[in-house]
């Protein structure tokens, strides 16, 4: 059956007016340019309209949308050209796939509009500056970053930037009399802080007129670190509090800790993110002024505003406020030792003191977003998704509902660093049989480092990847995160937009050539998280005794 | 900000927020029942099923389900409660009404395949033996089973191994039938639809299911009084206390100035009161916190904190100096001005998105509370006095009533009298 043909008189009303989206070829044959156009046609009615124009006929429409060879493919939606592809087609999956994309692409494009106007500047004083503006509600989200985190602290000191991000607050309430938390309060504002290891994050929402107060607080931080040896040190203690939260009482986190000391030995990523409790304890006043000192500077930090204001309004209140210090010609470099080759698979093995669910943990070491080639974190994002994440992944499909060895399986790539980043994956077991949780990821890595992916599940990943990310768009705190890691890391804003783009592009070779280059063992460790055999060693969760009354 | 309160032409009622600025969608929605309907012996039913929700239903199977979801780029959650089994949808506006057909069957036509059901259990019994150790989660439900012994709130959502055992696809089934139902059913939905489409989507939605839940009576109850102590020993470096009594109700005059006392005593940001002396003055604990928490059938008052085993005494006798002294009265004029400021002005800020905005409406909506609310609400807390203030903590606060949960292997002191 041919393809409906349009014409000048017919394009409004068939093309641009359509409800649904329309593929429009433009050939100067009568038949379709491939059999699987017509078959398209067909099956995808309802959903997909495919026509075609005659360019011999209707010249017109072929200057009007610049096509420039034949066949020349342009997917329209709501009168919009969305994607166009030049050069007959080699399969209807290949088809399939295009339309796919570029039909997720469109909504992506729509939906993080409000994005799509962000500018990037730098002042005299060497401080970056990322505007997002976003007018749905009165608020803004404002973030400072440092280029510095828990892998620039120095042999001996570790600890000590996160240290001096607790102390910071101690010292802005010092300076503006306890206002700086009490005023953020009172205006319902949240103030917080991260520190990763390769960056420092101050946040805080507030009202959209309450931004230049914002900034004033962190010119104060930036420029000042007032605290007595009293406050240092029952810092510390919140620190080895957090430490005991977020690790001493986790088996995993403890697991996952040993691990990343195993995959780095000499590089500092593979130094604890709390510090060493020994070190810290020894952290003193003097050590912690010189450390704000070396770091804490305009030209080594980035402003990312983000809602209800103009990109012209936060250049000016920017100069006004941080604008008026100075860089600092002293700033510490960064020199990292470099990590030698890795030879051999490593592994690490802990007994969990009350968990009796055995875990399997696997990460790889494999570059991050700033030393990747191009198109390679794209891919190491979408092998992750395929491999472990959702009940749709091949190590679920393999270990839960197959082999029935593990009861859910997580995966992720964490790129957002400066040098080595990580695909890590975690398995639960049902009965705590590990090895072969292990042989079945081994198997099911080898297999897609031979076979590469379907173009099925190809299309499927990065669809749930492009719309987790329009989601994502959605929330000014996600949002201000992208533009900051890009500017932190040394990319640009496209880069941070384009990002859907290229998750769209990446294709079953890419999958691939990732697959082959990095997932290998000797770039791994193997975490196994045991459990001590109930009834023996372990014991079990019990209350006391006695309830007693106490009180 | 405008909530309509709608009715579908198959009579629905649902609130609305419409918002045009981007195109896509959230509907939340909340069935009244949740893990109180647990039958004894059977507890964990209402978790079991919200995890089956997603495991299939109708011709698909549970990876067809998930598929489906993902070709159509939407978000669908089930989310288990101890008072209501509630479920969010985030779609595109394009793909909505197929979200709605989706998440119909699931709720209409699940299919509990025993193959998938044997999988969920194992995951269920995996979260026994590995997450559910985690020392947070067994202070707190410890905690409930001391505060609630006997009612259905001093049982665990997630139950326990055996209870877990227990459960057969007809019970899975039975609970669908007996909570899924339209008339204990509060819906509210924000963003990119008409009133007209939001009629029709609701019917697709929600249409076929029966009128009428078949829901067994849950009766209220309160916190015990008297005070409490209990260790579950755990070998971990950090104890992590839960604690907390009774409180007042929704619909109690009480409930605001309960709720702006809660924020002076351990509420966000660094200038609480426990804050200030756990933290910032003495670096004993890195968080402390109180809430009022939500219940139908219950107040209550709760705050939690973790400190290592060696100062687990001496943080708990500074909550209750802590408390004794809002108790007596010891309350300024400032604190309750800066607490009303926050109050008032940090929730608008909360509706930073589609889905906060419905989260947030749909608890209110629980609550009994009506769609205008959220305008009503700065009043009343505008109008709490410190007379007020200091009524209610002296009535609520006394430090002889804490139920404290304790994990971990503390070392303890019997209290100093306050």
């Amino acid at each position: 059956m041919p393809l409906a043909a349009v014409s000048e008189k017919t394009f409004g009303r068939e093309v641009l007016g359509a409800a649904i989206p329309v593929l429009v070829e433009f050939s100067a044959e009568h038949a379709p340019s491939h059999a699987a156009l017509d078959d398209l046609s067909n099956e995808m009615a309802g959903t997909i309209k495919v026509v075609r124009v005659d360019v011999g006929q209707h010249p017109t429409l072929k200057d009007e949308y610049g096509v420039r060879g034949l066949p020349t493919h342009i997917l329209f939606k709501f009168g919009k050209p969305v994607s166009r592809r030049l050069g007959g087609l080699s399969s209807k999956a290949e088809l399939r796939e295009w339309i796919a994309g570029a039909l997720i692409l469109a909504l992506a494009t729509r939906r993080i509009s409000i994005a799509r106007s962000a500018t990037h500047f730098k002042m005299a004083n060497g401080m970056e500056v990322v505007v997002i503006p976003d007018h749905r509600a009165p608020v803004v989200t404002h973030m400072v970053w440092f280029r510095v985190g828990a892998a620039d602290d120095p042999k001996d000191f570790s600890g000590i930037s996160r240290l001096v991000e607790h102390l910071t607050f101690k010292s802005l309430d010092r300076i503006t009399d306890g206002d700086f938390s009490k005023t953020i309060l009172r205006l319902g504002g949240q103030a917080d802080a991260f520190i990763y290891r390769d960056a420092t994050v101050f946040w805080q929402s507030v009202p959209g007129d309450q931004l230049k107060m914002a900034m004033e607080s962190e010119v104060d931080r930036m420029i000042n670190l007032h605290v007595t040896d009293d406050e240092v040190a029952s810092e510390r203690g919140v620190i080895l509090e957090q430490r005991r939260s977020e690790m001493a009482n986790d088996p995993g986190a403890r697991l996952v800790h040993e691990m990343n000391a195993a995959l780095y030995r000499a590089h500092p990523y593979g130094r604890p993110v709390f510090g060493l409790p020994s070190e810290l304890a020894r952290l003193s006043r003097e050590d912690v002024q010189r450390f704000h000192k070396l770091h804490y500077a305009p030209n080594k930090a980035i402003l990312v505003v983000s809602g209800d204001v103009t990109s012209e309004e936060v250049k000016q209140l920017a100069h006004e406020t941080f604008g008026r210090i100075p860089a600092n010609p002293n700033v510490a470099q960064r020199p990292r030792l470099k990590e030698p080759p890795q030879i051999a698979a490593r592994r690490v093995t802990l007994e969990a003191t009350h968990s009796k669910t055995a875990r399997f943990y696997r990460t790889y070491s494999l570059p991050g977003s700033a030393t990747a080639a191009r198109g390679e974190t794209e891919a190491l994002e979408v092998l992750a998704k395929i491999l472990a994440r959702g009940i749709t992944s091949r190590l679920y499909r393999k270990l839960v509902i197959e082999d029935k060895i593990s009861t859910s399986v997580t995966g992720n790539y964490l790129g957002n660093t400066l040098e080595a980043a990580e695909l890590e994956l975690m398995a639960l077991a049902t009965d705590g049989d590990l090895s072969a949780i292990e042989a079945g990821v081994d198997e099911v890595i080898e297999d897609i480092r031979k076979n590469g992916v379907t173009q099925e599940e190809l299309a499927c990943a990065k669809r749930s990847l492009v719309a987790g990310y329009i989601y994502g768009s959605a929330d000014q705190f996600t949002l201000s995160q992208r533009y900051g890691w890009a500017a932190a890391l040394g990319l640009t804003i496209k880069d941070a937009e384009d990002r859907p783009a290229a998750i769209s592009r990446v294709s079953a070779a890419d999958i691939a050539k990732v697959a082959t280059k990095y997932l290998i063992a000797r770039r791994s460790v193997t975490g196994w998280l045991c459990c001590r055999r109930e009834g023996r060693n372990a014991r079990p969760i019990q209350a006391s005794a006695a309830a007693r009354r106490h009180i | 900000m405008d909530v309509q309160t709608i009715t579908s032409p198959g009579g629905i009622e649902a609130w609305l927020v419409e918002d045009y600025a981007a195109p896509m969608f959230v509907l939340h929605y909340a069935f009244k029942g949740g893990a109180s309907q647990d039958p004894i012996g059977k507890e964990g039913l209402t978790n079991f099923v919200a995890l089956m929700l997603q495991q299939g239903a109708g011709d698909l199977t549970a990876v067809e389900f998930q598929q489906r979801v993902e070709d159509l780029a939407i978000r669908v959650e089930f989310v288990p409660g101890v008072d209501a089994v509630s479920g969010s949808i985030e779609a595109l506006s394009e793909t909505r009404s197929e979200a709605a057909e989706l998440v119909n069957l699931a709720l209409t036509r699940p299919r509990f395949d025993a193959e998938t059901v044997e999988r969920a259990r194992r995951r269920l019994l995996g979260f026994h033996g590995g997450e559910a150790r985690a020392p947070h989660l067994v202070a707190n439900a410890q905690w409930n089973a001391v505060a609630f012994a006997g009612h259905p709130y001093g049982r665990e959502i997630y139950g326990t191994e055996a209870s877990v055992n227990r459960i057969t696809p007809e019970d899975l089934r039975s609970y669908c039938k007996r909570v899924f139902a339209k008339d204990r059913l509060k819906v509210v939905a924000v963003g990119d639809i008409t009133v007209d489409e939001l009629g029709v989507f609701l019917d697709r939605l929600f249409g076929d299911l029966p009128a009428n839940a078949d829901l067994v009576e849950v009766s209220k109850v309160s916190p015990v009084t008297g005070g409490r102590l209990r260790v579950a020993e755990m070998d971990v470096p950090q104890s992590v206390v839960t604690f907390g009594m009774g409180a007042v109700s929704y619909d109690s005059p009480d409930y605001i100035p309960a709720h702006v006392l809660s924020h002076i005593f351990g509420g966000d940001g660094f200038s609480s009161r426990l804050i200030r002396e756990l933290r910032v003055k003495r670096g004993l604990v890195h968080f402390a916190s109180t809430w009022l928490e939500r219940r139908q059938h219950a107040a209550v008052f709760r705050g939690r904190m973790a400190t290592r085993n060696d100062t687990v005494s001496q943080s708990l006798q500074i909550v209750r100096d802590e408390m004794q002294k809002l108790s007596d009265g010891h309350l300024s004029q400032e604190e309750l001005d800066d607490a009303k400021s926050y109050l008032t002005r940090s929730y608008p800020l909360t509706f930073g998105s589609h889905s906060k905005i419905a989260a947030q409406l749909l608890d209110h909506s629980m609550d009994g509370f009506g769609p205008g609310f959220f305008e009503t609400r700065k009043a009343t807390i505008a109008a709490v006095s410190l007379g007020d203030l200091k009524r209610v903590a002296k009535h609520l606060l006394d430090p002889g009533n804490l139920i404290i949960s304790i994990a971990g292997t503390p070392t303890l002191q019997p209290p100093r009298n306050a």
